[in-house]
């Protein structure tokens, strides 16, 4: 039986792009330490430090405060479908398993991880895991408009929602400097930032007012991999901003002048290059803000709607 | 790498990787130099929370003066009083170990025996050296009152002080000469 | 019902005054002692002391400040209960004291009216077995749930090395006391949780995120420190304990200690020691303030703030270490005057650290107060109503907040205070925004004090001759500690000792109050409202680790993992 050429491509490259989130989200962690502590005006850890952080809760074993499986499942299904959500973004010329979802079915998988969090916080009979648990709810769902607006901002723009369809199609030229366009990068930056749970919104995980929220009562393993999962979802939303905003221009620019075979490489490095910078400028601006009070985040969220609803509209009259 | 005022972006230090010297006013561990203490009990007393203790061992015929620094405050107090400047207080800090006795140091002096009967007194040898030469400066006969009783141990000062005053001195001496 | 001050008091002299207050209370005194120049003592009555005490808070400025117990069996017999009432605008403390019969410890309760009185009762209850009749809370204050109830630690009868009898026999768990009446889910904020440094039970009573109510347990930590120096500590080694209380104030307690004796035995301490301790109290407010301003920023989320303050702060308590050998617990005092000597090098280097470390806090103002999320989280919350801070008696930056002008620096000038001139920040909003701004204006106030001190520093010797501290004298001592006025009520007694030494801690006035803050706001406040009253439990419940005992009851890691299990299954998961 032969087995075609494209699905062992398509399995060789969903393999990268787990390796890469894995090991990567750690690493940015780093970059992310150090870059506050730069900041801060301190030398900080070093940039493995997330690494040596996850390796010592690894050898803590598996710790929490009940036996339910329910209780103990989560950390394991959060942390298989946070690898699933890394390998959805849409490196152009690495087609994996992105070819095969749509956008709405990213959304989806984040908020299962949310949910999957949640109902795990909620269980967990802890005053503080139960309020972080609906704060998280809240966020999500006051956050609601704002995805709508902006996936819906996409699909006009593009005519598609599948993520690797995505990704190629800005490939084509298309006029970036339209106020449309502008509009929807800053709105799929926002989306990112606030998605990622950056400080002036990591309310549900807030320390010093929660204590962790839903992670509170997780420890050992199973901690380290509800905070590994974490990590790989900024990761995941600040790669799908790159590749759908950043990557495009540049790719396309060499992609015709170069050898098929070097193209995947290079666009590969140039992804990984400018993940590093916009991470390290998201984890600037988080070391310089205070954290949000929950209630005053919905309001801020209804405001904030406002971005992707006029990109909408003046994608909609073609400017 | 020492502490300044810091004009450059990062101020924190690789502390413990490097070290860093505090500054010279610092008041560190206090040491006893065992050459100059004389064991007369002066920070013993002073010191606010115990951390200086002597125990007399007549039957060893010495005296063992004790400081140990998981009690103590550094807060300087034996080095004010100490008469003969034996005190010193160090620039050490960094007094962590996992080893609770290298964090005592023991002063072992000699008790001064008495001349007559041989026995240990309560006092050391050296504040008896200190007496004396204290005495230097008094006139001849209370400096050999003085030096009769100091030499002596509380029994025989008792049994010998009913003797007369010309029987004593002379006795004394001969028992220095000897 | 208690009339707070309705009589205009400001203007008044201080012999004025006591004139006044004579004719106030003229039939009910049995006897009036002039302790010190500015401590006055009235006898009175057991069953007129709340009338007279509650008289005496007519007049404007005036504070219940300290019920100080004490075991006077050994003199007269008696028991004695002191209400010490400050009189801020003119420099006067009036104890009113009641003798109480050991078999008949019944005094009537003040708390309900006066709140400053209500942990104070509690205290005296727990370790002298006074009965307060009225005092609605039966919970235990200073002592744990497992004490037993017959035996009260601060008797003289009961020496300072005694362990309690083998408590885990009769070990038992709080009962909160509002648990079953009221409808609402309880979220325990403390005694450990991330933003308590110390620890402390807050219990929240929350609908929905909201506070309705709240109760307090702390004094997790309590020692008993001040038995120590009652036990056998002489009064020239009291000032390094009394450092100790606080790793944070400590300095302060060291100074009102001193100052309290120095009181009793009329003891005129050097200008240039005055200089010297007004110094390293100012710094040492920096150094508590810019540590606050850390805290609160962290709190906030903030950890850029938190980071850029504590590298101040370390700044600052590098010069407290060149100045006087330490970075904290300074060992300056002596009772008589200080320690070290502050000489021209140091001189000139204090120069150059405050010079740029106002730079640098210039810096961090300038970056805390244009940041729109810190303002928006601390503006309206926390709001504690004046009427409640006066009968609360909150002192120092809270009261400050709240449009009191009271500071002792200014109201009872001691050290050299009273030749500098500083400002003092009030504003009226009381919330933890206007908590925020008095610490963040003082800082400044703090440097042109050290300045203008080191300046202006006199020649002369720096320590006096001490000589024999009159026994059975009492006096008080008081600094403005970065939280408010620290109070010292010392008694001497025999054998070069202190007969009875009662700290009364800033924090002691203001947490009680942090209860009023709380209700009407959100879990998420809870935090930085608490917070902002900058609480120091370790002065306030005076404790120091003297020795580690194993009780038996130290679990190992599977244990504590099984623990942690049975107690979720026990509640339903």
């Amino acid at each position: 039986m032969v087995i075609p050429m494209q699905i062992l491509t398509t399995i060789g490259y969903t393999f990268a792009y787990a390796v890469t989130g894995l090991l990567i989200a750690p690493l940015l962690d780093g970059f992310r330490r150090v870059v506050k502590a730069r900041i801060q005006r301190r030398l900080g850890p070093s940039i493995l430090q997330t690494f040596y952080d996850i390796r010592k809760l690894i050898k803590l074993g598996a710790l929490a405060v009940s036996d339910n499986s329910l209780v103990i499942g989560v950390p394991y299904m959060v942390f298989s479908l946070s690898i699933l959500v890394t390998t959805l973004i849409p490196i152009p010329y690495l087609p994996g398993l992105n070819q095969y979802f749509g956008a709405i079915s990213l959304v989806y998988t984040l908020m299962l991880i949310t949910a999957l969090t949640c109902l795990a916080g909620l269980m967990i009979p802890n005053p503080y895991s139960n309020a972080g648990s609906i704060r998280e709810l809240l966020i999500v769902s006051s956050f609601e408009l704002f995805t709508a607006f902006t996936i819906a901002e996409l699909s006009t723009k593009l005519r598609t929602l599948n993520l690797y369809g995505l990704a190629t199609s800005l490939l084509s030229p298309v006029r970036y400097l339209k106020p449309s366009t502008i509009i929807l990068a800053i709105s799929l930056y926002l989306l990112a930032y606030i998605e990622g749970g950056w400080t002036p919104f990591d309310i549900p995980e807030a320390e010093t007012e929660v204590m962790g929220g839903p992670l509170l009562e997780y420890g050992g393993k199973l901690y380290a991999l509800m905070y590994w999962s974490n990590l790989m979802k900024k990761y995941a939303l600040v790669g799908l901003c790159i590749t759908l905003t950043i990557m495009p221009p540049i790719v396309s620019a060499y992609s015709s002048r170069l050898p098929l075979v070097a193209v995947p490489a290079l666009s590969y490095v140039t992804y990984i290059v400018f993940t590093i910078i916009m991470f390290s400028l998201f984890s600037a601006i988080e070391a310089l803000n205070p954290r949000y009070r929950i209630d005053q985040i919905p309001r801020a969220f209804l405001a904030l709607s406002v971005i992707p609803l006029t990109g909408l509209v003046l994608g909609w009259c073609g400017w | 790498m020492s502490y300044e005022i810091p004009h450059r972006w990062i101020v924190t230090f690789r502390y413990p990787l490097e070290p860093l010297p505090p500054p010279k006013e610092l008041r560190g561990r206090p040491i006893i130099d065992p050459n100059l203490c004389i064991g007369c009990g002066a920070c013993v007393r002073a010191c606010p929370p115990n951390a200086i203790t002597e125990e007399i061992d007549i039957s060893k015929g010495i005296k063992v003066v004790k400081i140990f620094y998981g009690r103590c405050i550094f807060c300087g107090r034996c080095w004010e009083v100490c008469p003969e400047g034996a005190i010193r207080l160090s620039n050490e800090f960094e007094l962590a170990t996992p080893n609770k006795d290298d964090l005592i140091q023991y002063v072992v002096l000699p008790l001064h025996k008495c001349v007559n009967c041989g026995k240990p007194t309560e006092f050391t040898e050296r504040q008896v050296v200190r007496v004396l030469t204290m005495i230097q400066e008094l006139p001849i006969e209370r400096r050999e009152e003085l030096r009769s009783k100091i030499l002596l141990c509380r029994e025989c000062k008792a049994s010998f002080l009913s003797k007369p005053m010309e029987l004593r001195g002379s006795e004394v001496y001969e028992k220095v000469k000897a | 019902m208690v009339n707070f001050w309705v009589r205009r008091s400001e203007g008044i002299e201080r012999e004025e005054l006591l004139r006044l207050i004579d004719q106030d209370i003229a039939g009910l005194v049995k006897e009036k002692r002039v302790a010190t120049k500015n401590f006055v003592v009235y006898v009175v009555d057991r069953d007129k002391v709340v009338d007279v005490v509650k008289k005496l808070l007519e007049y404007e400025y005036t504070r219940l400040s300290v019920i100080a117990g004490n075991d006077e069996r050994f003199f007269r017999r008696d028991f004695s209960l002191t209400y010490i009432i400050a009189f801020d605008k003119q420099d006067l403390y009036i104890g009113i004291r009641t003798y109480v019969p050991p078999h008949d410890l019944k005094v009537k309760s003040l708390a309900k009216e006066v709140r400053a009185a209500w942990w104070h009762e509690r205290e005296n209850r727990d370790l002298y077995g006074f009965e307060f009749e009225g005092l609605d809370d039966p919970r235990k204050l200073v002592l744990p749930e497992y004490w037993p109830e017959n035996v009260h630690p601060w008797r003289k009868d009961y020496p300072y090395n005694k362990p309690v009898a083998d408590w885990r026999e009769g070990q038992v768990d709080y009962k909160p006391i509002k648990e079953d009446k009221i409808d609402a889910d309880v979220v325990a904020f403390g005694p450990y949780h991330l933003v308590n440094d110390e620890p402390i039970h807050w219990r929240l009573y929350v609908k929905g995120e909201v506070i309705v109510d709240v109760e307090h347990r702390g004094f997790h930590n309590w020692r008993g420190i001040e038995k120590i120096a009652e036990g056998r500590l002489t009064y020239n080694q009291i000032p390094f304990i009394a450092e100790r209380i606080c790793g944070i104030c400590g300095y302060t307690h060291a100074c009102a200690y001193c100052q309290a004796v120095e009181s009793i035995g009329r003891i005129d301490i050097p200008d240039r020691a005055k200089y010297i301790r007004t110094v390293m109290l100012e710094i040492e407010r920096i150094e508590s303030h810019l540590l606050w301003i850390g805290i609160a920023c962290h709190i906030l989320g903030f950890d850029t703030g938190f980071m850029h303050s504590w590298k101040i702060r370390e700044h600052i308590m590098h010069l407290a270490e060149v100045l006087t050998g330490n970075r904290k617990t300074y060992g300056m005092n002596l009772v008589g005057g200080v320690r070290r000597d502050i000489l021209g090098d140091r001189l000139r280097k204090a120069f150059d650290y405050l010079r740029f470390m106002r730079a640098e806090y210039r810096e961090l103002y300038n970056m805390l107060i244009s940041n729109t999320i810190i303002a928006k989280r601390t503006r309206d919350v926390g709001i504690l109503p004046r009427d409640k801070a006066i009968s609360y008696g909150v002192v120092g930056p809270v009261a400050r907040a709240a449009g009191l002008r009271i500071d002792v620096r200014k109201d009872h000038p001691y050290a050299a205070y009273k030749e500098l001139d500083f400002r003092v920040p009030v504003y009226s909003e009381s919330d933890v925004l206007a908590r925020t701004l008095v610490r963040l204006d003082e800082v400044f106030e703090s440097f042109d004090i050290i300045e203008q001190a080191l300046d202006r520093l006199p020649r002369g010797p720096i320590l006096a001759d001490v000589g024999e501290i009159p026994p059975n004298s009492e006096g008080v001592g008081y600094v403005e500690a970065p939280r408010g006025e620290d109070v010292h009520y010392v008694r001497t007694g025999l054998y070069n000792k202190v007969q009875r030494w009662r700290v009364r801690a800033p924090s002691y006035a203001n947490v009680p109050s942090v209860k009023e803050m709380l209700i009407g706001y959100r879990i998420a406040d809870a935090p930085i409202i608490y917070a902002s009253v900058d609480p120091c439990l370790a002065c306030t419940e005076r404790c120091i680790v003297v020795k580690a005992v194993d009780n038996g009851r130290t679990y190992s890691w599977n244990q504590l993992v099984e623990l942690s299990r049975k107690i979720s299954r026990r509640m339903g998961l």
